[in-house]
């Protein structure tokens, strides 16, 4: 094809989709304050005007969440994918014959009465919906802390097994699927378990990816970095150079963006352990791959300064 | 308005590609900030979202990406000295967050893999035409850069030097990239199109 026609064509098609995003099809958003305007407590008229319907947004949002979480189960969690006895095996699963791969015992909670959360695994497998393939999955087993506590973690543990798994629904193609219980770390009141995953769909090699969940275990809730750390973007830097620094090829250009700080830049897979805090990078999905997965650990005495008491 | 100029260093917040010695940065009023702000919102923010759109195809995301990127400007607005430049920093910004946003997409993918049933974007009620859906298409099939310097060429109509500026590369390659874009875009299209 004539190289005009396709600019041509390619002008008329740009065009047309960009046209399709009309002004008055966005969502109102207020214009961000700059940092002399926010400190001369003298607020813009038209910021005002658009602070009373963000402020009834908020209300009603509290309104609604609050009624939600009213109606559902004391837990509040989703009804479990999994019997509860086994968290994150099928009903289905076939119990491998090896004994559990990990047992650990977290730290007892703030109550002296109540019994230290003990999580364990063991492999089972299942079929990836929608394929004929089986899968190794972990199967965890949680007892101690409160009831409520344990049947939370145990939720969280079978939601994140079942979503992974999940995510190869209908994948024909796929061969093999191995998720495995890497690591259960207990660190303070915090429970950390790191899942490696490793597919295969007939390529010249597998694919090795990482997650890992991070609990509460006097709440049994998911953490965020938040609540380890008062300055994260203190401890981002440090962990950020702490990755730059490791052996191997040059740092990854896209490292600077890397954050805990959720919904901004790209997050890494960290966890806490009795070691330190872990930064995992699967460099093969932010750059260009050079290496495997990047693993940086900082002992808890360099992040001293920045936790949360 | 102060002329009091800062070392030269790049803004707070915001990732400039290029040479940090080509940022200069002044203190200036707030009052005249704050119009400034209001100005650049009012008069920008559609055209930024298309842009965005051109870019990640999915309207949400962004609006996201433009709300965001208007946010770390302004957090370095007070030591920007040209506010004529404020656009092509945003430009930036937009881009360097759409980029931001496809590699999250793709980490998303290494651990669910995306859903066979193709569903269109909820901003495409109004239909395009077949053939700009087959450039659309065949567009999201190129490497990123050469997209990008397609989409800045071609939609923003952007000259060699002021998209070498927004994507931090060189002139050579804004235009060996331009050229291998089309010369692929064009094969697509007739493999496509018979």
């Amino acid at each position: 094809m004539d190289t005009r026609r396709v600019e041509q064509r390619l002008r008329e098609a740009l065009a047309a989709r960009a046209d399709q995003v009309r002004p008055e099809d966005l969502r109102p958003a207020p214009v961000p304050p700059t940092p002399a305007a926010r400190t001369a407590h003298r607020p813009h008229r038209f910021l005002l005007a658009l602070a009373a319907p963000a402020a009834l947004t908020v209300v009603l949002a509290i309104t609604v969440g609050s009624w939600v979480l009213a109606r559902q189960p004391s837990d509040g969690g989703p009804a479990p994918a999994y019997p509860p006895q086994a968290a994150g095996a099928p009903t289905s699963a076939e119990p491998d014959t090896a004994e559990p791969s990990i047992e650990v015992q977290g730290l007892p909670s703030e109550s002296d009465t109540v019994a230290p959360v003990i999580v364990t695994a063991a492999p089972r497998t299942t079929t990836v919906p929608g394929t004929s393939r089986r899968a190794t999955v972990p199967a965890f087993t949680v007892s101690g802390g409160t009831t409520d506590t344990a049947d939370r973690i145990r939720r969280l543990l079978s939601k994140h097994v079942t979503g992974l798994v999940d995510g190869y629904r209908n994948r024909a193609d796929l061969r093999t699927l191995q998720i495995t219980a890497a690591a259960i770390e207990p660190w303070e009141d915090y429970l950390s378990v790191r899942l490696d995953t490793t597919d295969d769909f007939g390529g010249p090699h597998g694919t090795d990816t990482t997650t890992a969940l991070v609990m509460d275990t006097r709440t049994g809730s998911p953490a965020t970095a938040g609540d380890l750390f008062t300055d994260i973007t203190a401890v981002d830097e440090i962990m950020r150079t702490a990755l730059a620094g490791r052996p191997g090829p040059d740092r990854p250009t896209e490292i600077d963006e890397l954050t805990m700080r959720s919904g901004t830049g790209i997050a890494p897979v960290w966890y806490p352990a009795d070691d330190g805090l872990h930064w995992v990078l699967d460099e093969c999905a932010h750059t260009p791959c050079v290496t495997g997965p990047a693993e940086a650990i900082v002992a808890w005495p360099e992040l001293a300064a920045h936790l949360r008491p | 308005m102060s002329d009091r100029t800062l070392p030269a260093r790049p803004l707070s917040g915001f990732r400039l590609f290029g040479p940090a010695t080509e940022v200069r940065m002044t203190v200036q009023q707030p009052a005249t900030d704050t119009a400034g702000v209001a100005q650049l919102f009012l008069s920008h923010r559609t055209a930024m979202v298309r842009l965005a759109v051109l870019l990640v195809d999915d309207l949400h995301t962004a609006e996201d990406v433009v709300q965001d990127a208007y946010g770390k400007l302004y957090a370095g607005w007070d030591r920007l000295r040209d506010p004529d430049a404020a656009v092509g920093y945003l430009r930036t910004a937009v881009v360097n967050g759409c980029r931001s946003v496809l590699r999250r997409r793709r980490t998303a993918r290494l651990f669910i893999p995306p859903r066979q049933v193709d569903v269109p974007a909820a901003d495409t009620g109004m239909l395009l035409a077949e053939e700009h859906r087959g450039v659309l298409a065949a567009l999201k099939r190129l490497p990123r850069r050469q997209r990008e310097v397609l989409v800045l060429r071609f939609w923003s109509e952007l000259s060699e030097a002021q998209i070498a500026d927004a994507l931090g590369i060189s002139r050579g390659t804004v235009k060996s990239s331009a050229s291998r874009g089309l010369t692929a875009l064009s094969a697509l299209l007739d493999t496509t199109e018979g």
